[in-house]
């Protein structure tokens, strides 16, 4: 029987204080979160560094990245708990997506889902 | 609500009524919903300068009646300042120096 998906996207922010030439690591391992919690990826943006409207966890400055993922219903809450655990990121958002939208830029596109 | 306050809003209610009066039937331009208008107009949390047309200088959001959305299209936009906010992409709030004495804030 086909489990039923929906469209997703995590919105994540790096903490700054990663080194820049490890920060493709940083952005592969929650790449791998996603695959692991059953999703399948679509896009990924890649903003860089961005100063933030107000400190978190005293950054004011932080690496935002977006993944846009298919994935069953239970797999965002998986990739909460696992992001949860790692301090490299200081905030992270998934939201449920009707449509994916052009990307805004840094988007790095892998093929249009299947079906 | 001190009769003081009261007084108040009955004489805002007075000066709107004379308003539209005044200017009923001339001046009142029909302001319509922008995204209604253009359907290629997304909204989306992380297109901040969409969103900081919605917002005023303190970074609260602009109520429908200023800003002539439509029901829908407005609850978009608020919700897309929601998470733009939790992402820190726009602020909860901006400080603007204020007078003493004026109720908005407690003084430090």
């Amino acid at each position: 029987m086909e489990e039923e998906t929906r469209k997703y996207e995590l919105a994540t922010i790096f903490d700054p204080e990663i080194d820049e030439s490890d920060l493709p690591n940083h952005i592969s391992g929650l790449e791998d979160i996603v695959v692991n919690a059953g999703g399948k990826m679509i896009n990924k943006e890649i903003w860089g560094l961005k100063d933030l409207a107000y400190p978190i966890k005293k950054r004011v400055s932080g690496y935002y990245v977006f993944y846009q993922f298919v994935a069953p219903h239970e797999a965002p809450h998986k990739i909460r708990d696992a992001i949860r655990l790692r301090e490299d990121v200081i905030r992270q958002m998934t939201i449920v997506r009707d449509e994916f939208p052009e990307p805004m830029e840094g988007g790095e596109d892998y093929g249009s889902p299947q079906e | 609500m001190s009769s003081q306050n009261l007084w108040r809003g009955v004489r805002i209610m007075a000066r709107r009524k004379s308003r539209s009066q005044k200017f009923s039937g001339r001046f009142r331009k029909k302001r319509t919903c922008r995204f209604c208008e253009d359907p290629k107009l997304v909204i989306d949390y992380k297109n901040v300068e969409l969103l900081k047309k919605y917002m005023s200088e303190r970074g609260k959001i602009v109520a429908r009646r200023i800003s002539g959305n439509c029901s829908k299209h407005q609850r978009m936009v608020a919700r897309a300042i929601k998470r733009a906010r939790y992402l820190a992409l726009v602020p909860y709030t901006v400080d603007i120096y204020r007078s003493p004495g004026t109720s908005d804030r407690r003084p430090r």
